[in-house]
């Protein structure tokens, strides 16, 4: 049985090797010759700081974050001087990923996954700083944020950074762990978050019905019935090369996205220990499934 | 028919397509969710074969083949009007005719190249036109679907 097991999971994830190996897009599933990109493509920046849906330039920021909050706009990320990064030092930079800090010390807010970043180690972030002040500068001011008070008033964050927040990097973390949460940041969105949007760690990875942007967000631990614990290791893969998911549906959405930018470009080493890392975690019942899905799945039937 | 008549008539008419209308939405969104299931039904299945999860290695050429003719009528089950009501199709499919139209003829293109695969029942082909089908299908999940569960 064990041996079945170990053979399926192997075929399976033979099949995301092949499909992978021969799909030209995907062709990037190696690890590039640089190491910077490797990394910043993993961390999934390209996403949150590209306004994709109005066709905006890439890394140039401005997509819009509707929240519970309020609405957040991604800033400009590119080199550009005067509207983004492009008089940044490596130290600034640094302090933003590590600290949640802005250069003149004003506190980001955490729709920016700074509680992952900062513990991304020193060698993968001078790494990131290399390969992100040689992309294509483009000129194009910031937005606002349009939040209502009191989420808006940034200094009530470093009441929230002394509740929630703790500095990286962490220096117990294995691969797998280092993979899906300081580089994947797969925390942001699966665990959930209590009234301040600080994580609830008793619920790490269980999902919710509804996170601070209103989506469902699956429970992705071990759990057999509420979770993803009848997954196979192929299963995984299929989801993290491709996007497809047990029962032949697609990802979209941010999770779409996570694959094209970062799973998918895992090195098949990264994935697994990604896989292993997800595997090992605690089961937790929360069966975020509603009602409503429920019912209406039945309907369409 | 006197003039009242053809007032009332009017009333009539116009109430009737008010309800309908609504009503004819949820029946086209309704008919799209069983299509697109009877999608993810063959890719699942397509998937377990080459997987080799299945003896059943022979019915490739069938899930193949309904993936083929699935395909070619995707670009029917989003008439104008079935985007309100409960749905987790996107505005940008109305908004952006030409992209949709452009994604949509991918996932046609890949599914019959797949087709031609799955019957050449060479592994070394089926396996990169699965790859490529898979990619139309989460091009469109990603840009014009959101998830709501």
């Amino acid at each position: 049985m064990g041996c079945d097991v170990r053979l399926r999971t192997a075929l399976a994830t033979g099949l995301a090797g092949a499909v992978l190996a021969f799909a030209p897009a995907q062709g990037s599933a190696q690890s590039p010759a640089d190491p910077g990109e490797y990394v910043f493509n993993l961390a999934g920046c390209v996403g949150c700081h590209t306004d994709k849906k109005n066709n905006g330039k890439r890394l140039a920021g401005g997509r819009a974050f509707k929240t519970d909050y309020g609405t957040f706009f991604s800033p400009n990320i590119t080199p550009d001087p005067d509207t983004g990064i492009g008089d940044w030092s490596y130290e600034d930079f640094s302090k933003a990923m590590r600290e949640g800090l802005s250069p003149e010390g004003h506190s980001y807010f955490p729709a920016f996954p700074y509680t992952s970043y900062t513990h991304i180690t020193d060698a993968d972030l001078m790494a990131m700083w290399d390969y992100l002040k040689v992309q294509a500068p483009v000129v194009q001011a910031n937005r606002d944020h349009d939040l209502q008070a009191p989420f808006g008033w940034r200094w009530l964050m470093v009441f929230w950074n002394m509740l929630y927040f703790e500095r990286g990097p962490a220096t117990d973390w294995d691969r797998g762990r280092y993979v899906t949460e300081a580089l994947a940041h797969c925390h942001e969105c699966h665990t959930p978050r209590n009234a301040l949007g600080g994580y609830d760690l008793d619920k790490a990875y269980a999902g919710t019905k509804r996170n601070p942007e209103g989506i469902t967000v699956p429970n992705i631990t071990p759990d057999r019935e509420t979770g993803v614990g009848k997954w196979k290791t192929g299963d995984f893969e299929l989801l993290f090369t491709i996007g497809m998911l047990p029962d032949g549906d697609f990802v979209g959405g941010v999770m779409g996205e996570s694959v094209s930018h970062s799973t998918s470009k895992m090195t098949p080493s990264d994935r697994a220990a990604m896989i292993r890392y997800l595997q090992s975690l605690e089961p937790v019942e929360n069966d975020v499934k509603t009602k409503k899905t429920q019912d209406s799945e039945d309907n369409a039937w | 028919m006197t003039f009242e008549k053809s007032i009332l008539a009017a009333i009539v008419a116009v109430s009737a397509m008010a309800f309908t209308a609504p009503a004819l939405a949820d029946g086209e969104i309704k008919y799209r969710q069983a299509v697109m299931k009877s999608i993810g039904g063959h890719m699942g299945a397509i998937s377990g074969i080459i997987k080799k999860g299945t003896a059943n290695r022979a019915n490739l050429v069938t899930h193949a083949q309904g993936m083929a003719d699935l395909a070619g009528i995707a670009a029917t089950v989003f008439p104008e009007g079935s985007d309100f009501g409960e749905t987790e199709a996107l505005p940008a499919i109305w908004e952006k005719p030409e992209d949709f139209k452009k994604a949509v003829k991918m996932f046609e293109d890949a599914a019959s190249a797949f087709n031609m695969a799955a019957k050449s029942d060479d592994m070394a082909q089926i396996g990169p036109a699965f790859g490529n089908l898979a990619k139309t299908c989460k091009n469109c999940h990603e840009n014009f679907r959101e998830k709501k569960q």
